[in-house]
């Protein structure tokens, strides 16, 4: 059960510095645009705060290319819209400075390399989907499946709208570990350099009933490394001794998913 | 939980589903690694010809002489030949404990179909009691492995079906497919 609801409230509140420039071949105006400057939530996803910054530079391009699906880039590297913000962020910190710089295409879409995003309903679909598959590995019964529809779109008009009491008055029955003491598996996602995402199926308490911490999540998922690794996940290096369960309720994503990243030293 | 099939029986049903589709030379192969769960998986590419009809030209060719129309072939053709490209993969969903389907398709320019192209192709018969989750049943999503974006058919539904057929069938790869 989540409990630290100044935890949780902190969590909530992360927000970064971003600053979005057009990509200078595709500027067709005489006058090139003003960079835009915003504050984004690290718990959210890029289409979902960026149709300001779309607006902004809409009239600087092509006028054939109004249309056209916007993507993002930082270092040259496309970036994820399906990953939420905090996560992309903690993927290239060591290479930011703030604010984060990134740069606005319209053009040349990289198919090869990133999902097209046509609408709100597909980020929708992407993040109940990250939801389910959460509850799968949680819960022996299905929560989600047992909710009703308007449970569903509370969270997702929670995330959307950035309302914390809306969203986490349906999350606290996810955070839940139903009868149980704590959840069958732990949802999370280690993301290491541009490698695939690693995700093992791991338990929050040993064979025999002792609760696992970080520092065991780690050993089972990069044997022989945990010397020279450091974890990173809201922009902070919890301590090794946390426990998992503790972690999966009050440091998951909204998605329900712990997030982390790994930094070799 | 109901409709779920093991890491171990996943490889089982490959080899033996490998040994039938080498004899039938339908073109499957396994890739990468055996030894961690969800590593492995088959793969299958293959070259569709699809003949979709052109717009009829007849309206607007009056004012030419009548044999000067009809020598023209491509007049009378009112199709026009498309090549697409499929590749399939069948991987493995460690959270689920399904089997679970990615595809990607492309024109003969390279380009990838969109979402509703891949929809326009599949069979009448499965699109009528699909087409309301559409958004729900079949997304784009990033390979696990390979880091790229494929369609894939979502595991919640593959446990459903799987779940019907598990006791009919012995090998549950085969079946599913």
């Amino acid at each position: 059960m989540a409990n630290d609801r100044e935890v949780l409230r902190e969590i909530w509140e992360g927000r970064l510095p971003v600053c979005f420039q057009l990509n200078s071949e595709e500027t067709y105006s005489l006058q090139a645009p003003d960079a835009y400057y915003l504050m984004v939530p690290r718990l959210s996803y890029f289409p979902l705060v960026t149709d300001k910054v779309r607006k902004h530079f809409l009239k600087y391009i092509n006028p054939e290319k109004q249309e056209a699906e916007m993507w993002l880039d930082f270092n040259g590297q496309p970036l994820r819209w399906h990953y939420p913000i905090g996560v992309l962020f903690d993927m290239y910190a060591s290479d930011i400075q703030l604010p984060w710089n990134i740069t606005v295409h319209f053009d040349k879409f990289p198919e090869d390399e990133l999902l097209h995003c046509p609408s709100r309903e597909v980020v929708e679909s992407h993040f109940m989907s990250c939801i389910k598959e959460a509850d799968v590995l949680k819960h022996r019964s299905q929560v989600v499946s047992n909710m009703q529809k308007k449970d569903h779109n509370q969270l997702w008009l929670g995330l959307q709208n950035d309302k914390f009491d809306q969203f986490w008055a349906v999350n606290r029955k996810l955070m839940e570990a139903s009868g149980e003491e704590v959840f069958k598996y732990i949802p999370f996602r280690c993301y290491r350099g541009d490698g695939p995402f690693v995700q093992h199926l791991v338990r929050p308490v040993t064979e025999e009933g002792q609760k696992k911490t970080l520092h065991h999540l780690i050993s089972e998922v990069f044997p022989n490394e945990t010397d020279c690794v450091h974890v990173m996940t809201h922009g902070i290096e919890p301590p090794w001794e946390t426990p998992l369960q503790w972690l999966s309720e009050h440091l998951s994503y909204p998605d329900n998913f712990l997030h982390l990243c790994i930094q070799t030293s | 939980m109901a409709g779920t099939v093991s890491w171990e029986e996943f490889l089982q049903c490959t080899n033996n589903f490998l040994e039938i589709s080498d004899q039938l030379l339908d073109g499957w192969k396994l890739c990468g690694r055996t030894d961690s769960p969800g590593s492995a998986y088959l793969v299958k590419k293959l070259v569709v010809f699809e003949r979709t009809e052109k717009e009829s030209k007849l309206c607007d060719t009056f004012e030419e002489p009548l044999d000067t129309f009809l020598e023209d072939k491509s007049m009378l053709e009112n199709t026009v030949e498309e090549r697409t490209t499929w590749e399939y993969h069948v991987m493995y969903n460690q959270s689920y404990s399904v089997p679970t389907l990615h595809f990607n398709a492309w024109r003969s320019d390279g380009a990838l179909l969109s979402l509703e192209e891949v929809w326009g192709r599949a069979l009448k018969c499965y699109r009528g009691s699909l087409e309301d989750d559409k958004w729900t049943v079949l997304t784009q999503q990033e390979h696990p492995i390979l880091r790229r974006p494929f369609y894939t058919l979502h595991p919640c539904r593959t446990a459903e079906f799987l779940e019907s057929l598990k006791e009919k069938s012995s090998n549950i790869l085969i079946t599913w497919l």
